[in-house]
C-alpha cells in the first residue's frame, strides 16, 4: 500500500468515527509538515511564506489521494493540521510559561529560547484553556478559532472546508473572538500585575 | 455555560450588532428585562467587539510553523551556544536567524546571526563567507553595525554583531513618520557608511529598509554588510538563475523586498559595482521623500520591468509637492545607466551637504520674519 492511499484510508476511517486512527494519522501528517517547513526555510524564504496555508496545501496534495476524497476529508485534513499547529505551539508556550513561573524543576533546567514574549506566552496559555471551555458548549466556534488562529486559514478557506457561507463563518468568528477575549481578560493571568499591560484595556 | 443560555447570548449579540451602536443598549434593556445577568454578559461581549486590542486576528500559524522546522527547533532548545547565551529570537529570514545574546566572556550584549546548517555543506562557500566577514569586520564606522566575531558551533556558522535596540526604516516608512529633515539626515548617514565600505572594497548589494535600523537620536545603523554576496551564492546553489526562479515570480509580495531595491544591473545579472548601492539608496531616498515606492508594482515581473524601463512611479505628481532640488538628487541616484548616477558616495554626500547648508542659511535669515523656507517646504510636504 502506498503512503498516499494509506493516509487516505486513515482519513476516511477517522471521518466515519474511528477516532483511534488519529494516533496513527497525527505523526505522519506532522512529519510531512515538518519536512515541508524545513524545505521552505532552506529555500531561503522569509518567514512570511509560512503565514500562508501553502504548507498545509502542499502536505495535503502530497499525502492524500485526490481521486477518492470528498470535501469532508479535506476538512478533516485541514482541521488536523490546525490541531497539530496548536499542539506544537502550546507545548512551546506552556514549557516557557512554566519555566518563567519557576515551575517544575525539569522545565527550568531545560529552559528554551522563547519565540514569544512572556506576555504572549501567558496570553496563549489562557487562550488555549478558554478554547477548551468553548468547545464544551459550542464545538463549531472552537473549530473555527482553531483553523483561523492556529491554522492561519482565511474566512473563505474555513468556509470552504466546513461547507458554510463565508458570512456565516465571519459571524461565528466575531462572537467567538469576543467571548475568548473576555475570558482571557478575566483569567488569572490578566489580574497579575506584571503582565497586565498587554491585554487589560484602559476602558 | 449551558448551551441554551449560550444560544440566547448569541442571538442577542448578533441582533444588537445589526443596530447602530447608539441603539444597542436600548435593545438589550428591552429584550433582557428580566435577566440582568444576560444583559450584562451580552454588553460585555459587545464591548469586546469594539476593543482594538485584537491579538486573535494575528494568526499564530507562522509561529507554529517555525517550530515545525526541526533544525530551527534545535536552536531554540537550549540557551547555551558556545561562548554565548541566547536570550531571545529577534527575527528570522534571509540568512538564518538573529538572536539577542550575551557574550559570556565579556559580559557583552550582542546580536548573534546564526546561519542555516545548509551553508556549511560546502567548504568553498564557508571560505568565501569567512573572507567576506573578515573584510566587513574591518570596517569601523558609526553607521555600520560592527562585526565582532565569525565562528562556528556544533556545525552552525554564526556572526556576532553589535546589538542596539531600535526600529527598522521599514517601520518608519510604514508609519509615514519621516520628515524632510530626517530624510536628508538618514540619506547622508547611509551614504557615509557606504563610502567607508566602498573604500574598503565592500559593496553591500542589499540596501533596503529592513537592513537599516534607526537607533535613538536619529542615528542610523546599517546591518548585514558582507552578507549579500553569501546570500546570492546560497540562492544560486538552489536556483541556477535568480530572475527565472519560479518562487520569486509566482509569489507576489514574498521576496518583494529583494526585488524592489534591486538595481537595473542586478536585475539583468550584469556586473555590479559601488553604484549599485547608490541606486538602492536612491530607491530609499525617493520612498522617504515622497511616500511612494518608485518601482514597486503588483507583481515582481512588473516591478522588474519598471526598474529596467520606466520612470519612477507618480513622478509628475510628486514633483508638485516635493522640493525640486532635493527630488533631483534622488532621481540622479535612480538613473538607469550607472554612468549617469553619482559616481561615488562622496559625490552624493557633497550634494546633500550643500542642500542642508542652504536650508540652514535660509532658515536663519528668515528666522524672526515669519515662516522659514524650510518650514514652508515641510508644511507643503506634510500636506501632500
Amino acid at each position: 500500500m502506498t503512503q498516499q492511499s494509506c493516509i487516505t484510508d486513515l482519513l476516511i476511517a477517522w471521518n466515519s468515527g474511528e477516532t483511534q486512527v488519529l494516533e496513527k494519522l497525527m505523526p505522519v501528517v506532522e512529519q510531512e509538515l515538518r519536512r515541508i517547513a524545513h524545505n521552505y526555510m532552506r529555500r531561503e524564504h522569509g518567514q512570511h511564506t509560512l503565514q500562508t496555508t501553502a504548507l498545509v496545501h502542499e502536505a495535503y496534495i502530497k499525502l492524500v489521494d485526490q481521486h477518492s476524497v470528498s470535501w469532508q476529508n479535506r476538512e478533516h485534513f485541514f482541521a488536523l493540521s490546525s490541531q497539530i499547529m496548536r499542539r506544537i505551539l502550546m507545548k512551546h508556550a506552556r514549557d516557557k510559561n512554566c519555566a518563567k513561573r519557576g515551575g517544575r524543576s525539569q522545565h527550568v533546567s531545560l529552559e528554551k529560547i522563547s519565540l514569544l514574549s512572556p506576555q504572549k506566552n501567558a496570553e496563549l496559555v489562557a487562550l488555549d484553556d478558554a478554547l477548551d471551555r468553548l468547545a464544551k458548549f459550542d464545538k463549531l466556534k472552537s473549530r473555527i478559532v482553531e483553523m483561523r488562529f492556529f491554522g492561519g486559514m482565511t474566512v473563505d478557506e474555513v468556509a470552504d472546508v466546513l461547507g458554510l457561507a463565508p458570512i456565516t463563518i465571519a459571524v461565528h468568528w466575531r462572537l467567538a473572538k469576543a467571548w475568548l477575549k473576555s475570558e482571557i481578560r478575566g483569567s488569572q493571568y490578566s489580574r497579575s500585575k506584571n503582565v497586565s499591560g498587554r491585554i487589560s484595556m484602559s476602558s | 455555560m449551558q448551551v441554551d443560555r449560550w444560544q440566547k447570548i448569541e442571538y442577542l449579540f448578533n441582533e444588537a450588532l445589526k443596530l447602530p451602536s447608539g441603539q444597542r443598549n436600548e435593545y438589550l434593556a428591552k429584550n433582557c428585562a428580566e435577566d440582568s445577568g444576560l444583559r450584562h454578559e451580552v454588553s460585555k461581549l459587545l464591548k469586546e467587539t469594539d476593543s482594538p486590542d485584537d491579538f486573535l486576528s494575528n494568526s499564530a500559524f507562522s509561529l507554529g510553523a517555525q517550530l515545525l522546522d526541526e533544525e530551527f527547533e534545535v536552536l531554540l532548545r537550549n540557551t547555551d551556544f558556545g561562548f554565548y547565551q541566547l536570550k531571545q529570537l529577534l527575527g528570522r529570514g534571509g540568512v538564518g536567524a538573529v538572536f539577542k545574546a550575551n557574550d559570556k566572556r565579556l559580559g557583552r550584549r550582542v546580536a548573534l546571526k546564526i546561519l542555516p546548517a545548509v551553508l556549511s555543506d560546502s567548504d568553498e562557500r564557508v571560505l568565501r563567507f569567512r573572507q567576506e566577514a573578515r573584510l566587513a569586520s574591518a570596517i569601523t564606522h558609526p553607521n555600520i553595525a560592527h562585526i565582532y566575531e565569525f565562528g562556528s558551533f556544533k556545525g552552525y556558522y554564526f556572526l556576532a554583531m553589535e546589538y542596539f535596540p531600535g526600529k527598522t526604516l521599514r517601520y518608519y516608512l510604514k508609519n509615514k513618520s519621516i520628515d524632510l529633515h530626517q530624510t536628508l539626515q538618514f540619506v547622508a548617514q547611509i551614504a557615509g557608511a557606504l563610502e567607508a565600505a566602498h573604500d574598503a572594497g565592500i559593496i553591500h548589494r542589499d540596501i533596503k529598509p529592513e537592513n537599516i535600523v534607526i537607533v535613538k537620536n536619529n542615528l542610523v545603523k546599517i546591518l548585514d554588510f558582507g552578507l549579500a554576496k553569501i546570500k546570492h551564492s546560497l540562492k544560486n546553489s538552489h536556483h541556477s538563475n535568480r530572475l527565472f526562479d519560479s518562487t520569486l515570480i509566482t509569489t507576489p509580495g514574498l521576496i518583494i523586498g529583494t526585488v524592489a531595491y534591486m538595481s537595473p544591473e542586478q536585475a539583468e545579472n550584469k556586473n555590479i559595482d559601488e553604484r549599485t548601492d547608490l541606486w538602492s539608496l536612491g530607491v530609499l531616498f525617493y520612498e522617504m521623500l515622497t511616500g511612494v515606492h518608485p518601482f514597486l508594482n503588483d507583481s515582481n515581473i512588473e516591478t522588474l520591468h519598471h526598474i529596467l524601463k520606466e520612470p519612477p512611479n507618480k513622478l509628475s505628481e510628486v514633483s508638485q509637492r516635493v522640493p525640486q532640488n532635493i527630488l533631483n538628487v534622488a532621481l540622479k541616484c535612480l538613473e538607469k545607466s550607472k554612468d549617469n548616477r553619482y559616481q561615488s558616495a562622496r559625490e552624493l554626500i557633497d550634494e546633500i551637504e550643500t542642500i542642508q547648508k542652504t536650508e540652514t542659511r535660509l532658515d536663519r535669515r528668515k528666522n524672526g520674519s515669519g515662516e522659514s523656507r524650510l518650514m514652508k517646504l515641510l508644511t507643503r510636504w506634510i500636506r501632500r
